[in-house]
């Protein structure tokens, strides 16, 4: 299963890369105005300084904390264009899921226009599916989250033991990132089922993907597993690397960059290929249901039953893509 | 040796017996004053210390908001100390008690008891009391009180005098921040435990004797100390090591420390000492750390200020239920403390056991008072644990932990050493308080941890710096021999420093201690024009300090200058057909608000700002990505 999960994510995403890059290049157009505004805040603080060229080279505490002192306000100012980056990237975000899914759910390959015109067109229904997945998915991990560190700290209050202590804090965490990882996958199905089934009603959609990923959690945590653990390994390992990496010229500091962005489009092609698990593995329950309840064209463009346990698709347009 | 000669003023004569069960210490004994004023005394100040944690209105709680150093008062867990008899010359002293407040108007402090006297003392006199107290110990979080399993930090648990003073008699009540103050004396004390507790206590254990069945009595004795502390577990591992100082000294130490003091090696020569470690089970792996870090700390403090004069040390590592009581220090004991993992890139239990023992010398035989001026214990602490760290050890990695686990392999390439972890912390923190100023009456705790540990530490350096290593190092010895068992004033420090370096010290005191100035020079700018080139030197913080610039010209050329730094700004001028490629501010400031702006080169580098804002970059789309994976 899990090969196959691999399988289908992994040749969901080759198909749609335009996806991956509309992904990538989004995150990093929206990242832009923090980089260039540190960038110039460093630039304009240690260009000058005989000491610029070893200050390139790694990340010293006391000349971050130096410059960060210097520019207290403009630090402050930076705090409030992330928080304004950051609800962009709520709207982005959601834009480029819905385009990846349209993208995703039609058998053949999409060019960027097709892209970026079903982007638009799911966008509405997204964002309505938004007020039911979000506060689900609060209740789901932050509440349970909440729950186990304070569990946590009053279970191990007396405990003696610190190795026993250190298990316990990471059980705890293992449960937070399982609630997490099906949360967050389950929300996944949800958009899949405004999606690729056309659902315009949130609240189908929502409870739709939520009883598909109750239904078999195992499903949805191991597409997490896979793709969102293969972003986090990425992410530590070239972390590690990056640690120890100085960029001692232009080149290495180059060099650096390049590396920095290929792992950022390694996540972006990963979150494609598990947008792409899901939407695979909702086609293959759908192909598994016997019931019919009536027969309409959906977005994978198959005759396909209704389903048992939920209500029917909305009938007032027709999946994706016309 | 020269123990004999500390002037016991405070004596105490004591018999306590833990009560596991109910966390009660039940004692009585004897104490022993002598009036050394020049004037007839008519009453007894003492502290209550216990009595801080009495409810939630006494002036501790109330400031501290029932937290230290991240550990948390547990509710309805108090403690107190009752004095149920006081006796002097048969008359209760007891009868005529009032609770004094004397720092604020916290009428509902019982941590400050007077005591009217029956008649006067005389200057010179010597009186005897006899008492009888319990003590409550509160669940530990500040210092003093038992921790479960079976864990019993037993501090600040009896009835202590204040100190008499020229003005009267000093006796703060028992403050958020800030510690204690005491006069020297002799102390024999007689701890009775159940017979399955292992016990650590200040000074040399005399004798061990079955009084009752199931329970044994450890008589402790030590002069020469001005408090007296134990803790006691049925978990402690007890691990004796000898301090052989012979074996400990490398002949090249004795001569390189005889060179920087300029003292014959004879000088120099140190005790052997019995250390203890008291761990608990599943720290000792430890143990060798604990001990090597001790040592470090015996034979440096001992080559550079003047040996250990006591025959005992003890470690004490507790459960980490009782992390309110690490970190402390008792004399001739010290709390340490350690959490598993502690990797061995982290100084993780060294720093903390240099400097628990370091306040041996400067809280325990240099006995200034650490209400008033704490800088003096814990600056002088924190200096020295630094040299002794920097020295023994070389520069460590600070790694910050995730989920209990420390993230060494990332850090790795940080190294730091301790001055600038130091400026790390002492830069972030606030700055309208002086490091000269009465423990309570910082703004706030975090301002008290600055201008007690951080800053006093940096200025040390800045000293130190300014005086030359080995000039500093001969101030310090001084400093420590000329104070040992008496109560110094920063003033007296400053007197040292005028006296061995034969120059005023009245700049250093009035800006970096009695003082909230910041010090800040910069390179301000480069020109190189066809009439003649220049650097612009400025003054950017309000403290004045002299600096050495070093001013590099294209041909290859140096030329040092110096500036008293008094006037706002300053330029260099050099001739026409000269041209700067550099200038560097030489003088370390340790002080330095920007430590960045302390060089400048002529021509501009885009490197620092492509590198850091590619990082930032990396790290928004790294944000982003993960906010777009989790919803």
């Amino acid at each position: 299963m899990i090969r196959a999960i691999l399988r289908s994510g992994v040749n969901a995403a080759i198909r749609c890369w335009p996806a991956a890059v509309l992904t990538y290049v989004a995150t990093a157009l929206i990242s832009l105005p923090l980089a260039l505004a540190v960038g110039y805040s460093f630039h304009d603080h240690l260009a000058a300084s005989a000491d610029a060229d070893l200050y390139a080279r790694g990340l010293d505490p006391t000349m971050v904390l130096a410059v960060l002192l210097a520019k207290e306000s403009a630090a402050g100012a930076l705090v409030v264009v992330l928080i304004g980056l950051v609800v962009l990237w709520g709207v982005a975000s959601t834009y480029l899921t819905g385009a990846t899914l349209a993208a995703l759910v039609t058998p053949r390959s999409t060019n960027a226009h097709e892209l970026y015109e079903n982007g638009g067109r799911v966008f509405g229904r997204l964002m309505r599916l938004l007020g039911f997945a979000g506060p689900f998915w609060l209740l789901v991990v932050g509440l349970p989250s909440f729950g186990l560190y304070k569990g946590f700290e009053w279970l191990t209050r007396d405990w003696v033991s610190e190795r026993g202590v250190l298990a316990a804090r990471l059980a705890s965490l293992g449960i937070a990132v399982l609630l997490l990882c099906w949360a967050s996958t389950t929300c996944d199905l949800m958009r899949v089922e405004a999606v690729a089934r056309g659902e315009r009603r949130a609240r189908f959609a929502f409870w739709r993907g939520l009883v598909r990923g109750a239904k078999k959690p195992f499903a949805p945590l191991s597409i997490a597993f896979i793709f969102t653990g293969a972003m986090v390994a990425v992410t530590l390992l070239h972390s590690l690397f990056d640690a120890h990496f100085a960029r001692s010229s232009i080149i290495w500091i180059a060099v650096g960059f390049v590396l920095q962005q290929a792992v950022a489009f390694s996540r972006a092609f990963l979150r494609v290929a598990a947008l792409g698990s899901a939407v695979d593995l909702h086609r293959q329950r759908r192909d598994s249901s016997v019931i019919a309840v009536r027969s309409t064209q959906d977005s994978y463009g198959n005759n396909t039953p209704g389903t048992r346990n939920g209500p029917p698709p909305s009938t007032s347009s027709p999946g994706l893509p016309r | 040796m020269f123990l004999a000669a500390v002037v016991a003023i405070a004596s105490y004569d004591l018999e306590a017996r833990l009560v596991p069960e109910e966390k009660l210490i039940k004692a009585q004994g004897t104490i022993t004053w002598t009036n050394t004023s020049d004037r007839p005394i008519d009453e007894l100040w003492w502290h209550l210390y216990l009595n801080a944690f009495r409810d939630q209105a006494s002036t501790f709680m109330v400031e501290s908001g029932g937290r230290l150093r991240k550990a948390d008062f547990v509710e309805g867990e108090y403690g107190w100390i009752e004095v149920e008899k006081l006796e002097f010359e048969g008359q209760d002293l007891l009868a005529k008690k009032t609770f004094e407040h004397p720092d604020d108007d916290n009428d509902k402090d019982q941590t400050v008891m007077k005591t009217p006297l029956p008649r006067s003392i005389a200057p010179n006199e010597t009186i005897t009391v006899r008492t009888q107290f319990t003590s409550k110990l509160p669940r530990v979080f500040a210092r003093s009180g038992w921790a479960p399993p079976s864990f019993f930090m037993v501090a600040q648990w009896f009835l202590k005098l204040g100190v008499l003073e020229k003005t009267g008699w000093n006796c703060h009540q028992y403050h958020g921040s800030g510690e204690f103050f005491a006069d020297y004396g002799n102390y024999k004390v007689a701890i009775t435990v159940p017979r399955e507790f292992e016990v650590g206590a200040t000074g040399r254990r005399v004798k061990s004797e079955e009084r009752e069945p199931g329970t044994i009595t450890h008589t402790y004795e030590q002069n020469g100390v001005h408090d007296f502390a134990f803790s006691a577990d049925s978990r402690f591992v007890r691990i004796e090591k000898k301090f052989v100082a012979r074996e400990e000294v490398a002949p090249a130490e004795l001569e390189e420390v005889s060179r920087l003091l300029g003292l014959p090696p004879e000088a120099l020569a140190l005790s052997d000492v019995e250390v203890t470690l008291l761990l608990q089970k599943d720290h000792q792996e430890f143990a060798d750390r604990y001990y090597r870090a001790t040592a470090n700390g015996l034979k440096w403090f001992g080559l550079w200020y003047g040996a250990y004069p006591y025959q005992t040390l003890t470690l004490i590592d507790g459960p980490r239920t009782a992390g309110g009581a690490m970190g402390m220090e008792y004399p001739t004991l010290f709390a340490a403390g350690v959490r598993w993992p502690a990797p061995e890139e982290m100084p993780i239990p060294e720093s903390v056991t240099i400097h628990e023992f370091g306040h041996q010398y400067w809280y325990g035989m240099v006995g200034s008072n650490e209400f008033e001026e704490s800088w003096l214990d814990e600056g002088f602490t924190t200096y020295s644990t630094g040299k002794v760290l920097d020295r023994a050890y070389g520069s460590f990695v600070y790694a910050p932990p995730l989920f209990g686990l420390w993230l060494v392999p990332w850090f790795s390439e940080i190294r730091m050493s301790t001055p600038e972890l130091n400026w790390l912390g002492a830069a972030q923190g606030p700055k309208l308080d002086h490091v000269r100023r009465n423990s309570w009456q910082f703004r706030s705790p975090g301002s008290y941890r600055i201008n007690s540990y951080l800053r006093p530490a940096l200025a040390l350096n800045q000293l130190e710096t300014d005086v030359g290593t080995s000039t500093m190092a001969k101030v310090m010895r001084e400093y420590f021999q000329r104070w040992r068992f008496k109560h110094p004033t920063g003033r007296d420090f400053v007197a040292t420093v005028e006296d061995v370096t034969g120059k005023k010290a009245d700049l250093w005191w009035s800006q970096l201690i009695d003082s909230a100035d910041e010090l800040d020079y910069a390179i301000a700018g480069i020109e190189n024009k066809d009439t003649g080139a220049s650097v612009t030197l400025e003054r950017r913080g309000e403290a004045v300090h002299p600096i050495r610039v070093s001013i590099l010209l294209e041909d290859g050329t140096e030329k040092l200058v110096d500036w008293d730094g008094e006037y706002r700004h300053q330029k260099v001028k050099f001739p026409a057909g000269a041209k700067i490629k550099s200038a560097r501010i030489m003088t370390p400031l340790y002080f330095d608000r920007d430590p960045t702006n302390n060089s400048r080169s002529a021509e501009k580098s885009i490197a620092p700002g492509l590198a850091l804002g590619s990082h930032a970059l990396y790290l928004a789309e790294t944000l982003f990505t993960l906010l777009g994976g989790l919803l």
